[in-house]
């Protein structure tokens, strides 16, 4: 589509390069684009489309697609790998990447896909992209091992991440489960894949009251075990932001959430946070936040800062027991704001919510932004969006810049 | 007062003077080969009409005694005939002597039926389609050639095709058969199954539909008239064409002369549709793409339909009652999703459909100038889809297994082999009243009836087609529509003005599931709705020739089958619609202008339209589901030139300009500020136009043979897939800038005995599209035999 004006702008940048080349060295020119940022222009139901603009102020003034940016063709997910911008086509199949040239986006090529619910990055060149077993009758995970520079996949592994889970449902037929991936990281030679029991077909979870991470090597892909914790329920959902949070010192904390808003039909154990240490294969056993039972509230996602304080999004008890009983995917609800920010002192164990950011509605899968000391956030009250930066040193933040759009998939600080 | 009393005395002189006879005949040339469109008209009245593609013509409402014919027609001379008129009976052929004099300025134009449909207070466009026959043309060709229409066509032959008329689209248009709606004949009779040979008028409502359509259009209605004047024809055809296209008709009818007739109809249309296209074919191993030309492999289609009809004309109870079955099916495989990127290529579609039908028509029953028309069909009819692969195509037909989404099909989430029962009956009933000369009044009354229950195979057992299993239970639609209307003549008919009411009433019993799994549970939702449109046109003759047109409109349209119940696998029902409305304005100019040989005809419309709640078809991924949502603005520019020369050569340009916006304030999802607010709607053409080159090579007066040759241009501005204010220029999605050329030669023999025609569509093999990445055929050739027996 669109290959007429393809060709005359590359044409056009190649003239402009060619004019550019005697003046500069070869870094890339950021000048004017300090962030890159996928704006969801409207609700995710209708003739939206998300942009991949470049942003150089997040805190003030309005932030829009109007005129500028590149048209991703219905819902993405997204991440940035090395200096590439990868957008994963929901709706599409398809993954493509961009990079920044001159200030703007420029298509580096793209790859189909069956499935990726996980992306991950695994090194400097590659990363990981975990596609999931959708809607039963099939158990196996899909690891592909992406290549960042040919924008394809290189190799790829099936596993089922968990030996099958079987459950005896009410009609007394025993169903197998899948294990629904939910978030990874690499560890040297160990790649860790957290993910949680649930039905194919009925997106039941009759399963939640162990957290599980499986363990491959890396990079052969091969299956070496399940680590299990009974102290607190699955680690991360379907659809959900970051739930392992990586320290200074190569530690690892996962969240789980224990929260039925996320799409879960029984919740069995509270909301809190375990713990890996770098180098071993084993969840901690002297290190367990109870998050809900100490604070009132459930984790739903968040990221490291830095000093054991990390940013999270959290629901209320309350508010996760009113919005489930209307929806059990109430919190991927931009419009429904029923979500705080919150600080988490993963040290000492504390929560304190950011007063400044209104309760607000959720996203899917939205990385966060950390930079200086700060988080960045996307806020929709239910009517309009803005840029959040929370400072987790005071628990305080600013609100930023306006978004014409219902909220930002994704930020990416460009340098 | 002085009207008042005109009124009165119309009323009564209608009343008394008007007869019951007709009177029948033939207008030919010296050779004797019937001409078409020549005005019969009794002398001193305005009681007149034009003669059909045959040159037939059938005059009513006359009275016993001595009268005179006035025939007149361009490019022939006047004459006139004096007629000593007992009882209803036939005339002796009446030959025309071509006029080799020049016609004077002044000279009263034969006025043919499509002249006089344009005359109407509606905002109108007649398509006559007897020059058209001869041409290997199917409807939505002949359609696309209007001003303010576009047919966004997916494919080839059999391929969905989204009708637009002025910014409406799909359902909000509504297509009528001889004034019956076609709605519920299901997608084994449509638009492009009816072969041109059986029309003799295509008529394109914009705006107003008159009350005789009763039904609920928002944006416009189609009709299309087929040929009843004819009493004895026998009419085969077949044409051959790329991507292995074959079509054939056979179109006939016998009446014997006690007035029995009956009509035999059958038709078969087969595709490969292979043709081919640019696509992006994956590597099955690493998913990269290359773009490269490719043979779509997975896009058959093959359609047949068997008609018969049986009943009496001309009798004193009827001046037709026909019964009718119809039985007709057809197979359509499936290529790709919602655009290219998503290969098909097992997933397929069939349709069978058996439907009674009811025709019945009166004039002067118990009372001159009372018509009563009522038309009803009944139908049953099965959709099968069927969705159940578990491999990954490409572009290239390479196939893979699947390895995570192996419950789904190729586009359903779930593998389905659902299938559709209906059940669907419509009866529509017209009186009118000719009260005198200048004066009618009609009501018209739409009834219908439909009634599906699905069920799926595979759904008996894990996994479950989602979608279909609110079909386990019977989904109903109700709908009752009744129109008023009156027409007036005032100023010696210079003045013609209409004015009508309708009231729209809709209920339906539709299943929404709810819950997941074990827990799932159906939902009966109920709904119904009584709704009020009104609207007055007016149209007004400054001088000969030159006429202007003005209508109001508040219409209604009830959400159909489609988008209430959805069709199992890519629509997603939703029971929750509501109709939409609109506030349509119409204002035109239309001229017709002649200096000897040659004619011209401008029309010139402007049209303002305010729809709300519209409903409209929002796609997620590979399925989607209707949704009311957006309220717009759409202000239309029309510009309609048609030149003849003493019918040797004909030209013809038009062109659209049709803006539509967004009017939507508060975002319809989350009641904040709709930043789109006064956008430009996405994926709707906006400025477009066709041209039209004939001319007549050779036509031989002695054997009546005739060498026809045609060239058309259309023309569509590039448009943006999504919301144009957002992104930078060169990123957007888009549906590039159309431009393509056909040209056709049509041979025909005997006075159109024998015809031939063999056309080229897209000439310069232009890569061309109606919707986002969905590219249709390249250049294709045909070659259409005819054989006309009467």
């Amino acid at each position: 589509m669109n290959k007429l004006n393809f060709i005359k702008m590359m044409l056009l940048l190649a003239i402009i390069s060619g004019l550019s080349a005697c003046t500069t060295d070869d870094e890339v020119d950021t000048a004017g684009a300090n962030y890159v940022m996928s704006l969801r222009t409207q609700n995710a139901n209708d003739e939206s489309a998300d942009y991949y603009i470049t942003v150089d102020d997040l805190l003030n003034g309005e932030i829009s697609a109007v005129g500028q940016g590149v048209e991703l063709i219905g819902w993405n997910y997204n991440a940035k790998f090395g200096d590439t911008y990868f957008a994963f086509g929901y709706d599409l199949n398809e993954c493509i990447g961009y990079k920044l040239q001159d200030g703007e986006l420029i298509s580096q090529g793209k790859f189909v896909f069956e499935r990726i619910d996980v992306m991950e990055p695994l090194d400097n060149d590659y990363f990981l992209g975990i596609g999931a077993p959708w809607g039963g009758g099939s158990y196996d995970c899909n690891l592909q091992v992406v290549s960042i520079d040919d924008i394809a996949i290189d190799h790829n592994a099936e596993h089922p991440i968990y030996e099958s889970f079987h459950y005896v449902d009410s009609l007394d037929q025993s169903v197998q489960l899948n294990a629904w991936p939910t978030g990874a990281y690499l560890d040297n030679d160990k790649l860790f894949v957290s993910f949680y029991p649930l039905h194919g077909t009925s997106w039941q979870t009759p399963n939640t009251d162990t957290a599980y991470v499986s363990v491959f090597s890396y990079p052969e892909l091969d299956y070496i075990k399940t680590i299990k914790d009974d102290r607190t329920g699955p680690i991360g959902y379907y659809g959900g932001s970051p739930v392992i949070l990586e320290n200074e010192g190569g530690d690892h904390f996962f969240v789980s959430t224990g929260c039925k808003a996320c799409g879960f039909t029984q919740v069995t154990k509270s909301s809190g946070i375990l713990k890996v240490n770098a180098g071993e294969t084993e969840f901690d056993p002297n290190y367990y936040f109870d998050v809900e039972g100490k604070t009132g509230y459930k984790v739903l996602s968040g990221t490291y800062v830095g000093n054991g304080l990390a940013v999270a999004r959290v629901i209320s008890t309350q508010l996760d027991d009113q919005a489930s009983a209307v929806n059990m995917w109430a919190t991927f609800s931009e419009v429904t704001p029923i979500l705080n920010a919150a600080v988490i002192d993963l040290n000492a164990e504390t929560l304190t919510i950011v007063e400044d950011v209104p309760l607000h509605g959720g996203q899917y899968k939205t990385p966060y932004l950390v930079e200086n000391g700060k988080v960045y956030i996307s806020v929709n009250t239910g009517t309009d969006a803005h840029v959040y930066e929370v400072d987790p040193a005071s628990a305080t933040a600013t609100k930023g810049a306006k978004l014409i759009g219902n909220q930002f998939q994704a930020l990416f600080a460009t340098k | 007062m002085r009207s008042a009393f005109l009124f009165i005395l119309f009323f009564i002189s209608g009343t008394v003077v008007w007869g019951q006879m007709t009177l029948g005949g033939q207008v030919t040339d010296q050779s004797g080969v019937g001409i078409p469109g020549i005005t019969v008209q009794v002398k001193g009245t305005s009681n007149g009409v034009s003669t059909d593609i045959e040159g037939n013509f059938r005059l009513k409402n006359l009275s016993k005694g001595p009268l005179t014919l006035v025939f007149t027609g361009i490019g022939f001379q006047q004459q006139e005939l004096a007629v000593q008129l007992e009882k209803s009976s036939r005339i002796d052929p009446v030959k025309l002597k071509e006029s080799t004099t020049e016609l004077s300025a002044v000279q009263v134009v034969g006025k043919s039926e499509t002249a006089e449909i344009r005359e109407m207070p509606y905002s109108i466009t007649a398509i006559d389609v007897a020059p058209l026959k001869t041409q290997n043309l199917d409807v939505n060709q002949i359609l696309g050639t209007v001003s303010g229409v576009r047919i966004r066509e997916e494919g080839g032959l059999g391929s969905s095709f989204n009708f637009t008329l002025n910014g409406f689209s799909g359902n909000q248009v509504r297509f009528f058969i001889d004034g019956i709606p076609m709605d519920y004949f299901g997608s084994s009779l449509t638009l492009n199954n009816i072969p041109s040979n059986l029309i003799s008028n295509i008529e394109v409502y914009k705006g107003v539909v008159p009350v005789h359509l009763g039904s609920d259009a928002l944006g416009g209605a189609i009709n299309i008239t087929t040929n009843q004047n004819i009493r004895r024809f026998l009419d085969i055809s077949y044409s051959i064409g790329s991507f292995n296209t074959h079509r054939a008709s056979v179109v006939s009818r016998y009446t014997t002369n006690s007035g029995l007739r009956v009509n035999a109809n059958a038709f078969f249309n087969y595709s490969d549709n292979n043709y081919d296209i640019m696509a992006e074919v994956a590597n099955t191993e690493t998913g990269k793409v290359t773009e490269q030309e490719v043979e779509r492999f997975h896009d058959g289609y093959q359609s047949q339909t068997v008609q018969v009809e049986i009943g009496v004309t001309n009798k004193p109870y009827a001046d037709q009652l026909l019964v009718g079955v119809i039985g007709s099916s057809n197979y359509k495989e499936i290529q790709s999703g919602y655009n290219l990127t998503k290969v098909v290529g097992e997933a397929y579609t069939e349709d069978k459909a058996i439907l009674g039908t009811f025709k019945y028509k009166k004039s002067d029953l118990f009372l001159d100038g009372l018509t009563l028309t009522v038309n009803g069909f009944t139908k049953f009819g099965r959709i099968l889809t069927v969705d159940t692969s578990s491999y990954e195509y490409n572009w290239l037909g390479e196939r893979s297994r699947k390895k995570l989404g192996t419950t789904s099909g190729e586009i359903a989430w779930y593998k389905t082999q659902f299938r559709f029962d209906d059940k669907a009956s419509t009866a529509t009933s017209l009186l009118s009243y000719k009260i005198n000369e200048n004066q009618s009044v009609a009501i018209n009354n739409s009834f219908s009836y439909f009634y599906r229950i699905g069920s799926d195979p595979l759904g008996q057992s894990d996994p479950v087609g989602l979608s279909s299993v609110p079909f386990t239970e019977p989904n109903t639609l109700r709908k009752n529509i009744t129109g008023l209307s009156y027409s007036l003549k005032l100023l010696e008919d210079k003045l013609r003005m209409v004015g009508f009411g309708k009231m729209y009433y809709l209920h339906s019993v539709s299943r929404e599931e709810d819950g997941f799994g074990d827990q799932q549970e159906i939902n009966t939702i109920r709904k119904e709705s009584l709704t009020y449109g009104y609207g007055v046109g007016a149209t007004y003759f400054l001088f000969e020739g030159f006429q202007i047109k003005a209508s109001y409109e508040y219409a209604y349209r009830l959400p159909d089958v489609l988008e209430l119940f959805g069709n199992g696998l890519q629509v997603e029902p939703n029971a929750h619609l509501d109709s939409e409305h609109s506030q349509n304005y119409n204002f035109g100019i239309l001229s017709q202008q002649t200096w000897g040989k040659h004619q011209l005809m401008t029309e010139a419309s402007f049209l303002y339209r305010l729809p709300k709640n519209m409903i409209r078809n929002y796609a997620v991924g590979n399925t989607s589901n209707y949704l009311n949502l957006v309220d717009t603005k759409v202000t239309g520019y029309e510009l309609n030139l048609r030149y003849d020369y003493n019918r040797k050569i004909n030209a013809s340009i038009n062109g659209t300009y049709q803006p539509i916006v967004n009017t939507q304030k508060t975002d319809p999802v989350s009641g904040g500020t709709n930043y789109l607010y006064l956008s430009q709607i996405p994926n709707e053409p906006i400025l477009f136009g066709n041209a039209q080159a004939g001319y007549t090579i050779l036509n031989n007066t002695q054997t009546s043979n005739k060498l026809f040759a045609n060239w058309t241009t259309s023309f569509v501005e590039a448009f943006y897939l999504k919301w144009p204010a957002y992104g930078g220029k060169s990123s957007k999605a888009d549906i590039p800038r159309q431009l393509s050329h056909s040209i056709s030669l049509s041979y025909s023999m005997k006075g159109g005995k024998y015809n031939a025609s063999l056309s080229c569509t897209n000439i310069f093999d232009a890569v061309l599209f109606d919707n986002f990445m969905l590219q249709k055929p390249g250049r294709a050739f045909s070659l259409k035999l005819n054989y006309f027996l009467d």
